[in-house]
């Protein structure tokens, strides 16, 4: 009986060491392997700390953004002027964009005659940019009139840097039609005078 | 307590550091959308002077000087509806009227700053400005019309221009007038023109 118990304590103390060292070697193998990761995870977060870093300090909180393309080069200006929130018409090389919706097509730098006014060369008005424009006059001034304030009628014109003076008109005439008063021209800043 | 300190230390290590990845990874691409390279700045421009444009109310006043920026293919060309430009540059009249490139066309008015080489002559052109400014302290209101083709980037550079004093009324070197700051006074810049309103002949 006391031989019995014996080897029972033998084997639970047997039982005991074996899993003693059992543990260690899974522990130290583990933190083995933690190290490897450790170094592997600690790299990249550096990496992507710097990244993050570098992103928010070119974050731009500016109310208008210019996806810049071959088609959509702004000119550059020595104003400090910062963009605010207002509606605004896209004239890229290819199309005139209002609120992310392509509204004409362009080509060689001028607008088709079916698209004026009447169907005449000669109109300043572009139709399909006047229907747009009159649309976001319409939902600016219901805004201004739910804030209680006034209709200011800015608008952003954001163009092509090779846009004809002739087009340009065109688009500031259709504007003005469309009850727009005052506007702001989109230029990248950083440019130096004369150059 | 050899092995106490071991467990501390390891403690330490497991520190999972695989959900702030996650994070970051989430939050790179939403600020990569809001992150813009090419800052976007603006140039205020008056309301237009068309023919039958309604949407004038605020540009009623008629203003004595009524100084014209015209950019056209061989140059700028400065008039004035209210006063003598010649005089007002100094500039002999009959000299100015030889000045255009096509001597066979009839001599436009004002003054022409012919173009150098291929590019426009900025430096005359604030010169100028300058020697109306002075003439003329109280006038900010300049109308800016170009021929049809030109870009809108020479426009922009015109409107560059003509918006500030620069430290000196009148520059010789392209490279001095680059180089030059805008003049200030009482810590605000000084103004020279800034009051652009597009014109076009209907």
């Amino acid at each position: 009986m006391a031989e019995k118990e014996k080897t029972r304590e033998e084997i639970v103390a047997e039982w005991v060491q074996a899993e003693g060292q059992r543990l260690r070697a899974e522990r130290k193998g583990r933190r083995n392997l933690k190290d490897t990761e450790g170094v592997t995870i600690n790299s990249l977060m550096d990496a992507m700390t710097i990244i993050l870093i570098f992103l928010l300090m070119n974050y731009s909180l500016d109310p208008i953004k210019v996806d810049t393309s071959e088609d959509l080069k702004l000119p550059a200006s020595t104003t400090e002027i910062a963009p605010s929130a207002t509606a605004s018409v896209v004239v890229t090389a290819k199309e005139i964009v209002v609120a992310d919706k392509s509204i004409v097509a362009i080509k060689d730098g001028t607008v088709d005659k079916h698209d004026k006014q009447g169907g005449d060369e000669k109109s300043l008005q572009i139709q399909p940019l006047f229907d747009a424009l009159t649309e976001q006059a319409t939902a600016q001034k219901e805004m201004a009139r739910l804030r209680g304030a006034k209709f200011d009628g800015i608008l952003t014109v954001i163009a092509h840097t090779e846009t004809p003076y002739r087009l340009l008109t065109e688009v500031l005439y259709t504007a003005g039609q469309a009850e727009f008063a005052k506007f702001k021209f989109a230029v990248a800043k950083g440019g130096r005078r004369g150059i | 307590m050899a092995r106490k300190k071991k467990g501390v230390s390891t403690d330490v290590e497991d520190l999972n550091l695989v959900p702030i990845m996650n994070l970051v990874v989430c939050l790179i691409p939403i600020i990569l959308y809001g992150t813009v390279l090419v800052k976007v700045g603006v140039v205020n421009v008056n309301a237009p002077k068309f023919g039958m444009g309604k949407a004038t109310p605020s540009d009623d006043e008629e203003k004595p000087l009524n100084l014209t920026l015209g950019i056209e293919e061989t140059g700028f060309r400065l008039k004035a509806g209210g006063a003598d430009i010649n005089q007002l540059l100094g500039v002999d009249p009959t000299a100015a009227a030889a000045a255009p490139a096509d001597p066979s066309a009839m001599p436009a008015p004002g003054v022409l700053i012919p173009k150098k080489g291929d590019t426009y002559d900025y430096v005359e052109l604030y010169n100028k400005l300058v020697v109306i400014k002075k003439a003329k302290p109280d006038e900010s209101i300049i109308n800016l019309t170009a021929d049809s083709k030109i870009h809108y980037d020479h426009i922009i550079k015109s409107m560059d221009a003509i918006r500030y004093h620069l430290e000196q009324d009148s520059y010789s070197e392209m490279d001095a007038y680059k180089e030059a700051g805008i003049r200030k006074t009482d810590n605000k810049r000084e103004l020279l023109w800034p009051d652009v309103v597009f014109a076009v002949a209907q």
